[in-house]
């Protein structure tokens, strides 16, 4: 599970670093704007994993 | 999907907020149609321009909570009765329709209690009246106000978010903007600099595997809520 977010943690990073790499203005702006998505599915994937966390320990189905 | 952008300012060349939103919309599939430059209005033309995008969009600065004048006038003429209802056909039923509006005053003045005391969606009313005569989809109005006190950072995240109103399919999930980022970073990653295809390469993969994560995790809940319900 934490290599997951691993891997999410490291492909906000490979975006960051190629909008820094970037000379014209609209690729620059579009890897930034795509590392704001990357950060959203980070923050999506953690919520989902805590649901299904919440969900399989209901104390109604014990 | 094609995208019709009618762009109504009456001094654009010096324009900021509309020249930096023209380089915005150099994009396949997207035309860029200003109505002030058009000499005579050519019915026909115009209407065949609109049967021929999937979506609509009007674009321009805010004039006492309208639009200039050189939209109201190409409205008149263009949008005749038959054409949006009259004929029966719903000529502009299949199709979406946005605003992409700019306000000199600030986002937060548009509201009741703010100091403008009226909401972006009440200005708009006009327009969105004649698209649900049309039979078209609505979009979310797109605001950009006081372009020109936004920091660079904002500056490239609006010029993206545009890209986005322009051709993301609608509405704006999660789900709508990654497709839409995966499609575009194939497409755009041949210009990027300073970096080899393999590593771009690589990170679109890993983005498509983070996005098959979400959609796996998503239908593990739903399985685990079916088997709740049972």
């Amino acid at each position: 599970m934490d290599n997951v977010d691993e891997t999410g943690i490291w492909l906000s990073n490979q975006v960051k670093k190629l909008s820094e790499q970037q000379t014209a203005y609209e690729n620059r702006a579009f890897l930034v704007a795509m590392q704001k998505v990357v950060e959203e599915q980070n923050k999506r994937t953690e919520q989902l994993k805590g649901e299904v966390d919440g969900r399989l320990w209901n104390h109604e189905q014990w | 999907m094609k995208t019709l952008i009618v762009v109504s300012h009456p001094e654009i060349n010096a324009s900021q907020t509309q020249q930096f939103l023209m380089q915005g919309a150099k994009l396949q599939d997207v035309t860029w149609h200003h109505v002030e430059d058009l000499k005579e209005i050519d019915v026909d033309k115009e209407q065949a321009l609109l049967m021929d995008a999937d979506r609509i969009i009007f674009q321009f600065p805010l004039y006492w909570y309208a639009a200039p004048a050189g939209l109201k006038n190409w409205e008149d003429k263009v949008l005749t009765r038959n054409f949006i209802y009259g004929d029966g056909d719903d000529n502009l039923g299949d199709k979406e329709f946005g605003i992409v509006v700019n306000t000199g005053m600030p986002a937060k003045d548009f509201q009741r209690g703010g100091s403008e005391n009226i909401t972006i969606d009440e200005i708009m009313a006009p327009y969105h009246a004649i698209a649900d005569r049309a039979k078209m989809q609505i979009l979310p109005t797109f605001v950009i106000s006081q372009f020109q006190y936004l920091d660079d950072q904002k500056q490239m995240q609006t010029l993206i978010d545009y890209q986005r109103y322009l051709t993301q399919v609608y509405p704006d999930t999660l789900a709508n903007r990654q497709a839409w980022f995966e499609r575009e970073f194939t497409d755009r990653l041949k210009y990027f600099s300073g970096t080899s295809c393999t590593e771009c390469e690589t990170v679109l993969n890993t983005f498509i595997q983070r996005r098959e994560d979400v959609d796996q995790l998503k239908s593990t809940i739903s399985l685990i809520k079916q088997g709740e319900e049972e």
